[in-house]
């Protein structure tokens, strides 16, 4: 079994020992072999975020997920192989870019008995707050992608592809919206690798 | 390079505790190995099937949304669907309870068709 970290470009460049790479063409898979047992503790997650973060120093990277894994070598070259324009488009995109991360969570507007009419009224004044929020940070962004808030009081979850010299302005930018928005909790966490921005 | 996740908290509100459930679902997540007892398998089902229900309740209350807000509905509608989409969100919130399921536990991430929701 193979464990593949990420697909890079700069393809003539190897990857720190003890990591191995595969190429195709222009694009560099970075991989291990063996050692890992998969399992998703904490120690190794970090352990691969840490490894995609080190090539992310002197190239441009496509990080795969935690636990990609491929049976062998002629595999992984007949994926490069198979999606080769989508990838070199993709890496393309995130070059000189870092994704940021978004959660803002705020106590549900609905008030206890509520009328039909002040439901309403609160889902859309919900909608307009996660607008408020969003749309100054996405202009900052190269890329945004909202995901689906996870109910309860999560207002707003997004990702935001941003150039990387950017990023100390998103993070003021973050900090004026909690300041006017005080009700609001908001994180924003990064910089990381663009893991939402991947070709699907 | 990253050394703690701490390091990865570019900005963050001075309370944590509406993200701390996050955590625990992590933890969950990590040790969570897959139990295929036939209780599990129901529950997994009904998490299954809610999340269909609840994609399209949440589909529809958009929907309404931006009818009202496109405007001209008289009042008694807008009432009426309000009371609609309130019962319907109070319904799930009693089924979820049921089965003993969190918004968590349905897992909406519809990939590009995020933006749906």
């Amino acid at each position: 079994v193979i464990w593949v970290y990420a697909i890079c470009d700069r393809p003539e460049l190897p990857p720190p020992p003890p990591l191995d790479s595969v190429r195709e063409g222009e694009l560099l898979a970075v991989v291990s072999r063996g050692g890992s047992t998969g399992d998703p503790t904490p120690d190794a997650l970090w352990a691969h975020e840490r490894v995609i973060e080190r090539l992310m120093i002197d190239r441009t990277v496509l990080p795969m997920r935690f636990g990609s894994k491929v049976a062998g070598d002629e595999e992984l070259r007949e994926f490069m192989n198979a999606r080769r324009d989508e990838l070199t488009a993709a890496l393309a995109r995130v070059a000189g870019r870092v994704e940021l991360g978004l959660r803002v969570a705020q106590h549900a507007a609905v008030p206890v008995g509520a009328s039909g009419r002040d439901y309403v009224m609160a889902k859309l004044h919900e909608g307009r707050e996660a607008d408020a929020l969003h749309d100054p940070l996405a202009a900052l962004a190269v890329e945004a992608r909202l995901q689906p808030a996870r109910g309860g009081d999560e207002l707003l979850r997004a990702a935001y592809l941003v150039d990387r010299r950017e990023v100390p302005r998103f993070r003021a930018t973050v900090e004026r919206l909690q300041s006017a928005h005080p009700d609001a909790a908001i994180l924003c966490t990064g910089p990381w690798p663009p893991y939402s921005f991947m070709p699907r | 390079m990253t050394d703690s996740p701490a390091d990865k908290l570019l900005a963050a509100p001075r309370d944590l505790d509406p993200f701390a459930r996050d955590l625990r679902r992590l933890e969950d997540a990590l040790s969570g190995h897959v139990r295929a007892d036939p209780e599990n398998v129901e529950r997994g089902l009904a998490a299954l099937v809610l999340t269909v229900v609840e994609l399209l309740r949440q589909l529809m209350e958009r929907q309404a949304l931006r009818r009202v807000e496109a405007g001209g509905l008289d009042d008694e509608t807008v009432e009426r669907l309000g009371a609609t989409l309130m019962a319907l969100e109070e319904r799930m919130d009693e089924l979820k309870a049921t089965f003993g399921l969190d918004d968590d536990d349905l897992n909406l991430d519809l990939g590009p068709l995020g933006r749906l929701l």
